[in-house]
């Protein structure tokens, strides 16, 4: 039976991406999805080890921006936001072939790219540097969901990385701009 | 070649050496006392240069790792980090750099080397990726650049998160057709972020101004990400993104002071790289390498040549580059070699004059620029 993980992440993907508080929810369906593709495939240490590493990370970084200003979305970034990953969902439909690929089916393989775009286009639209970074981490977690069911250890090992310095960079920077110390 | 079948240069421990030694001088210049740091800096560089040469002139491979010299031209791409790390060594003299910056370039240039020696995209993409979160690190923690560290971390952060997957579609064992095209577009687009190529450019090159050991960080990045995007599936792509860097570059530069001329110099330098390494062949790989060293040979922006600096202008390398690119360019895409050649003539205001008015590092920089041209003159275009 079809899953209806992959489309309920595509769609939190474009219209809640860049946004603080969508983030735990994001996570949770990518954690859901990882699980669910751990069920299916043969090994499941690595999805079961990326969800870990998106629920440490997401916690992690939902604490931080809990303690900083945020600015609500400007009514043309959310229109922004939500055309442009439509646009995005339709490009990424259109050019990912049917079947399997690299192990990875083909709705959770939309799902990691969406997710990955739409957090990428919140970073870049987002005038915000909470929101930025809430966009940032959504595709971080996408990026994860795609090495956790199909990619290879360089992938995952990356994503982690990349993580981790998401992390440092959010902790040390954003409370110094966020908090007024320097001009936004 | 004698060397190439020399059994001491064929020595599988060559390569690890060349790109543990960077990391390795890391760990001595920490340990060193501030009145012999520069020395020591000078002396390890230059050893992990002559490291880097030899493992080029050997073709030397690491075996059952993805480290290997790039195959033609492109195995003179190997060495260029540590030249401007070489160079960046000699010329901190006018200007003391804390113990922190001269190990950090030091970090910087093996990441690179390591990411240029990379021979496939995936692992080449990850090691970029390293490369560049270290740059925006070091500038997201230097005091008073939060900001400008944080817009070149979500830049870079941006760009890897494209380039990664898109590596990884292309690595797919049945990825073919659109997914092919997707993983790299996708790719092109995310290294491009990365290197400040197109829109990315002025981002860049700004928070290049922070921290004076982050002024290598252009040629950092640009060495391996060109070197990939060379043997990239998208040339077009890659040439798109080189014009408009060329053009950003070349109307930015009209405008500027003359401290920014030489990055901004340096950047249309980058552009024109892409729109070598975009073209492909021999002429296109030739321009591509004579340009990059160029670029790691003018990247430090307080060599005083830089600053008059004719660059582009005849008799120096990268007029020699400029050539070769456009050669290239005639062979692949004959209607981008009019807006290229505009583009470098309103990128290259200043006249020629102040070259070798400047000190003996300066004057060295121009004399090696000079044989550069004269090499790649007797060499051959092709």
């Amino acid at each position: 039976m079809a899953s209806p993980l992959p489309g309920l992440l595509i769609a939190a993907s474009v219209v809640l991406s860049g946004l603080r508080w969508a983030l735990p929810w994001q996570a949770g369906l990518v954690v859901l999805t990882l699980l669910a593709g751990a069920l299916d495939v043969g090994a499941p240490v690595r999805p079961c080890l990326a969800a870990l590493f998106v629920v440490a990370g997401t916690a992690a970084l939902v604490w931080g921006l809990a303690r900083l200003e945020d600015r609500a979305p400007m009514p043309g970034e959310r229109i922004s936001g939500v055309g442009g990953g439509l646009m995005l969902t339709i490009l990424a439909v259109l050019a990912v072939p049917r079947g399997l690929v690299d192990a990875v089916s083909r709705p959770d393989l939309i799902a990691a790219l969406v997710a990955i775009l739409c957090g990428v286009l919140a970073a870049a639209i987002r005038r915000s540097v909470v929101g930025q970074c809430a966009g940032l981490a959504g595709a971080v977690n996408g990026l994860l969901l795609l090495a956790g069911l199909g990619g290879r250890d360089a992938v995952l090992a990356g994503a982690v990385a990349l993580q981790a310095a998401l992390l440092l960079v959010a902790f040390v920077c954003l409370r110094r701009i966020a908090w007024g110390r320097e001009l936004t | 070649m004698a060397a190439v079948s020399s059994p001491m240069l064929s020595l599988p421990v060559l390569m690890p050496l060349v790109l543990c030694w960077p990391f390795l001088s890391m760990g001595v210049l920490a340990a060193c006392s501030p009145a012999s740091a520069r020395a020591a800096a000078i002396g390890l560089s230059a050893i992990g240069l002559v490291l880097a040469v030899l493992a080029v002139t050997a073709r030397s491979v690491w075996p059952a790792t993805p480290f290997a010299v790039p195959s033609g031209p492109l195995g003179l791409l190997l060495p260029l980090p540590l030249v401007a790390l070489f160079v960046a060594s000699l010329s901190a003299e006018a200007a003391p750099a804390r113990r922190g910056t001269r190990v950090l370039i030091h970090g910087l240039a093996g990441g690179a080397v390591a990411a240029t020696a990379c021979a496939d995209p995936l692992s080449g993409a990850v090691a970029i990726g390293g490369v560049a979160m270290l740059v925006a690190l070091a500038t997201a923690v230097t005091r008073g650049a939060a900001r400008a560290g944080w817009d070149l971390f979500r830049l870079s952060l941006s760009g890897i998160l494209l380039a990664v997957p898109g590596a990884a579609l292309m690595a797919a064992s049945d990825a073919a057709g659109r997914l092919e095209g997707l993983g790299g577009l996708l790719l092109t687009v995310g290294l491009g972020t990365v290197a400040g190529l197109g829109p990315a450019a002025p981002v860049v090159l700004a928070a290049g101004d922070a921290g004076g050991g982050m002024a290598l960080a252009p040629v950092m990045t640009a060495v391996p990400v060109l070197r990939h995007l060379a043997e990239g599936p998208d040339r077009l792509g890659v040439m798109a993104l080189g014009l408009v860097t060329v053009w950003l570059m070349a109307l930015s530069i009209r405008v500027a002071s003359a401290e920014r001329r030489g990055r901004l110099s340096v950047g249309l330098m980058i552009g024109l790289g892409a729109m070598a390494a975009g073209a492909g062949g021999g002429a296109g790989q030739a321009g591509l390498v004579a340009l990059l060293l160029s670029v790691a040979l003018l990247a430090r922006q307080d060599v005083a040549f830089v600053r008059g600096a004719p660059l582009v202008h005849a008799p120096f390398l990268p007029f020699g580059g400029v050539v070769l690119t456009l050669v290239a360019l005639c062979d692949a895409a004959p209607l981008l070699v009019f807006p290229v050649a505009v583009g470098v003539a309103v990128g290259s205001p200043g006249p020629v004059g102040s070259a070798f008015r400047a000190g003996w590092l300066g004057r060295g920089v121009a004399g090696v620029l000079l044989a550069g041209l004269v090499v790649l003159v007797l060499w051959g275009w092709r």
